[in-house]
């Protein structure tokens, strides 16, 4: 099991975001989280990678286990060499001064090895040769996307987390983004996209979660969850093109 | 020129102008660093950069003038003003000079010899510069779009509207940004 989720509530001081939800990620699934704006989307990937409860303070019960590692009783560090997150906006995340640098920030604090050889594989592996000495601050925003996976992509980890990876991207470049996670999906990683795109998901997910006020309205295989219009109609949550007839 | 050379004589350089108060070698300082401007070609930036600082040196000036041991409107303190704005211009030349002549990444490099978390944070600091610069040129020219008057006498209630939402969001933007940091292993402590 990648991901095991028991009964996980998580409150911030006055507002509650995560109730009572429990939820088992399978290794090598391809996994898509929607809802609507302030359903939790966000909230929940935070506890994956341990920066909930360990960084951000707030009131949490349940438990979240990553690789078999407890979230609470397990460092950020240590959880990072398992699971990768890639934030909503690059501008939040990206801040050296090459490209290069970026990519092996992680790798440098997680004490890796072949620093060199990894960054070169990723950066190939996302398409940014040539831009290797850039400043990450002058590449448009589909490289600047391109530049944030990749520098999760050279820690190796085997679950890959992105929140709304492709909000800020035209069509190619998000069809590019999409590419890039089928393959490393089929080359046996876990991956979990927040989305508000149903059509993306529906075409590359296996397995839906639909959030709602903070609890899983449902779950289950992309066609099972997307077949349920009414739900969808009623959480505000688009029904892809191909439910619609 | 190797980036760490040029911070170890942009450091030495400003050590000397605290320890050598005489007007003549502030002097000559000055003309050599303005001649090095010219030689690398930077006089257009050098005004536009300079230009704005010219109201700290008239402060500078008009204090000591006014407030030297005790002398209020005396010669001595109007020329240790104008000996202490001097070398605040030869300072804030030579720091310019350093940042035109390198390149940003050939910056980060010249923290290399200090320790990782140390030079990491000026690394930031440094990439933030140019970020904050774009995001308070989006904001003036969304607030100007919606008729905000930046010729008004009111100073507060001009950049008001700038202000607020450029803390909110460079505030904003630190806090993703530590998360994100500490999401690839980065430990502060």
């Amino acid at each position: 099991m990648a991901i095991e989720i028991k009964n996980l509530n998580f409150s911030y001081p006055g507002k509650t975001v995560l109730r009572n939800i429990s939820l088992d990620i399978e290794k090598a699934d391809f996994v898509g989280i929607t809802g609507s704006t302030g359903s939790g989307k966000t909230t929940l990937a935070y506890c994956f990678n341990g920066l909930i409860p360990n960084s951000i303070r707030g009131r949490f019960s349940g438990s979240v286990r990553v690789a078999g590692l407890d979230t609470r009783k397990s460092k950020i560090p240590e959880l990072a060499k398992r699971v990768g997150l890639v934030f909503q906006d690059p501008d939040w995340q990206l801040f050296s001064l090459s490209v290069r640098e970026e990519i092996s920030f992680g790798l440098l604090n997680l004490k890796m090895e072949n620093i060199e050889k990894r960054v070169r594989e990723s950066i190939k592996m996302v398409g940014l040769e040539g831009y290797e000495e850039t400043e990450p601050h002058k590449i448009s925003q589909g490289q600047k996307q391109k530049l944030c996976i990749a520098s999760v992509l050279a820690m190796e980890p085997d679950i890959i987390v992105l929140d709304e990876p492709t909000s800020q991207l035209d069509y190619r470049s998000t069809m590019n983004i999409y590419r890039i996670l089928e393959r490393l999906n089929k080359e046996g990683k876990t991956v979990i996209v927040i989305e508000h795109n149903t059509d993306l998901l529906d075409a590359y997910a296996n397995k839906v979660v639909l959030l709602e006020n903070g609890r899983i309205a449902k779950y289950g295989p992309a066609e099972q969850v997307f077949s349920d219009k009414k739900l969808l109609e009623k959480l505000g949550v688009k029904v892809p093109e191909v439910y619609k007839k | 020129m190797n980036p760490k050379i040029k911070l170890l004589s942009l450091i030495l350089l400003s050590s000397t102008m605290l320890f050598f108060t005489n007007f003549i070698f502030i002097c000559i300082l000055a003309v050599s660093v303005l001649i090095l401007i010219f030689v690398f070609g930077a006089q257009e930036n050098f005004v536009k950069w300079i230009k704005p600082l010219f109201f700290i040196f008239i402060i500078v000036i008009l204090l000591n003038t006014f407030t030297f041991s005790g002398l209020s409107g005396s010669i001595a303190g109007f020329q240790f003003g104008v000996l202490y704005a001097l070398r605040l211009f030869v300072l804030m030349t030579l720091v310019f000079l350093f940042v035109q002549t390198t390149s940003v990444s050939g910056l980060g490099k010249a923290f290399d010899f200090m320790p990782r978390s140390i030079s990491q944070v000026l690394v930031l600091t440094l990439a933030l510069i140019p970020q904050v610069t774009e995001l308070t040129e989006k904001i003036l020219n969304a607030q100007k779009s919606r008729g905000l008057n930046f010729r008004s006498p009111n100073i507060f209630r001009t950049y008001f509207p700038v202000l607020v939402p450029l803390f909110a969001k460079t505030l904003d933007r630190s806090e993703h940004m530590a998360l994100a940091m500490q999401a690839r292993g980065f430990e502060s402590g």
